[in-house]
């Protein structure tokens, strides 16, 4: 067993370089000679690096469709732009990975915190997708026992049975027009603080304002 | 003496499920070409999709196989780094003929391209994969056989010091797992390593071929054969299909076509030859 530990040590290294070359090297690398029988042609190379671009743009829509949407996230963007690992074990994981690759990509963008916000909406509402939902007395019983938002660097607040994410624009009409892009969003009106937080029964999430914020939440979810 | 009559039983042929491509299953369904689909999980290994898939596949209303793509079966680190609680999950709501996934390394840690990857072929990369299967089978719980597919053999390590059938018919006896031929990789291997088909065929217990797997493929300009799954399947790997079935029975023939459906007709005329060749 600890041999078949130490052979497991030696195969991930090399398994981690073919990895990173498929990814990063380019076909005059040397580390295809030293390691293939014969080298990667830069035809071969070129096909297998679009099929793992294509995947990583067609796993980023499915977590964050309208946000791929409107910023015209191409193939070509996002391996330029996002370097991030595919991660598909946990699931969760996979997000997490993307929603932190997404933010990054945001700073580059006209008017970030419109950007972020709907990144940070669609997350809330793919995982309102993928959860179980809550009854709508477990629903309540969950929001009179809530803490206030406590909020980490991504804007969002996982700790409860449910969520919340953190605003930084007006972004209702966007959600509820949502052929408009962000930047179009955000001049409708000014900015102010608002809250989300997403309902697992209504399969759906609600914006509050900042200072009712439980009350408001409770409020929702009492009236379906 | 007479011996006992065994009944010929020809193997279900399938297409894989895409929701755009209801029409075209139903279609197929109604002539009888198709009498299974093939389901590759992915979009729905998360509970909250589960009754989505459940929805579909009644709407379908035939059996159906999972093929999962996420397993990376052969990477190093698949005890702490797989999917198999999704799998597992899934397995208990659903009641597939087979489970199968892939014979490649993928995944590392974080690193995961999600691709079919040639793999070091070791004694340390055998005995590697053969664990990892044992895990594999044990961690999701499957009643249905379990199979493992080899992946096209785009380059070859160096490092390596089995030949892909020996090595791939190794951890299939040793794993106790089934297989899931795929006779459009061995094509690509055919015309891009200059690999017999037949003799990766003659390597594996004919009894453990319970799937196969037909496709169609493309030429990268100037390099190699691909396997895109977005073309009619050659004519050479209808051969092979001919071979394979004069040698075992499997119970299932799936054709992956998953881009290009211009033209309808030649899926229908790919399902009609494979009927034609299985007996169905």
């Amino acid at each position: 067993m600890v041999e078949l530990a130490r052979e497991r040590e030696a195969l991930a290294r090399a398994q981690r370089e073919l990895l990173v070359g498929l990814r990063d090297f380019g076909p005059d690398d040397p580390w295809w000679r030293e390691h293939l029988v014969d080298p990667i042609s830069p035809e071969l190379l070129a096909y297998l690096q679009a099929a793992m671009t294509r995947t990583l743009a067609a796993r980023f829509a499915v977590y964050f469709p309208n946000f791929a949407r409107h910023a015209q996230l191409g193939p070509e963007a996002l391996i330029d732009r996002v370097r991030v690992a595919v991660v598909c074990a946990p699931p969760k994981r996979g997000l997490d990975a993307f929603f932190a690759a997404g933010l990054e990509l945001c700073e580059g963008f006209d008017e970030p915190g419109a950007w972020r916000d709907l990144l940070r909406l669609e997350r809330a509402n793919y995982l309102a997708r993928v959860e179980t939902p809550l009854r709508r007395a477990e629903l309540v019983a969950a929001l009179r026992d809530a803490q206030p938002p406590s909020y980490d660097e991504r804007g969002v607040d996982d700790r409860g049975p449910f969520g919340f994410v953190r605003l930084e624009t007006n972004m209702v009409d966007l959600w509820l027009v949502p052929e408009r892009s962000p930047n179009q969003a955000v001049r409708w009106g000014p900015e102010r603080e608002v809250m989300s937080y997403w309902s697992l029964a209504r399969h759906g999430f609600r914006l509050v304002e900042v200072k009712s914020m439980r009350e408001l939440c409770i409020s929702l979810a009492v009236q379906g | 003496m007479h011996l006992p009559q065994i009944a010929f039983v020809a193997p279900r042929v399938a297409l894989t499920y895409s929701d755009h491509l209801r029409r075209l299953l139903e279609l197929g369904a109604r002539e009888g070409l198709i009498d299974a689909v093939e389901i590759v999980p992915s979009g729905y290994m998360l509970a909250g999709n589960h009754g989505l898939l459940h929805e579909r596949l009644a709407t379908l209303g035939l059996p159906y196989t999972f093929h999962f793509v996420e397993g990376s079966l052969a990477s190093a680190d698949f005890p702490t780094n797989n999917p198999c609680a999704a799998m597992a999950a899934l397995l208990e709501r659903f009641d597939p003929l087979h489970v199968s996934d892939h014979l490649t390394a993928a995944r590392i840690g974080d690193e995961d391209l999600e691709m079919n990857l040639p793999i070091l072929m070791t004694d340390a990369s055998l005995a590697v994969c053969v664990d990892n299967l044992e895990q594999f089978r044990a961690a999701i719980g499957a009643s249905c056989p379990v199979l493992i597919e080899h992946v096209p053999c785009y380059f070859r390590f160096r490092d390596s010091t089995w030949e892909p059938p020996a090595f791939f018919a190794a951890v299939v006896e040793r794993s106790g797992c089934d297989v899931l031929l795929d006779l459009h990789n061995l094509y690509c291997d055919e015309i891009n390593q200059g690999q017999s088909a037949e003799a990766f065929i003659d390597a594996l217990s004919p009894a453990s071929i319970r799937e196969i797997h037909l496709a169609g493929g493309d030429h990268i300009p100037g390099a190699d054969y691909v396997d895109s799954h977005d073309k009619d399947v050659p004519a050479r790997v209808f051969e092979l299909l001919e071979y394979v079935l004069e040698r075992s029975s499997p119970e299932l023939i799936v054709l992956e076509r998953e881009h290009r459906f211009g033209e309808p007709e030649q899926v229908m005329n790919d399902l009609g030859k494979i009927r034609e060749l299985s007996g169905g």
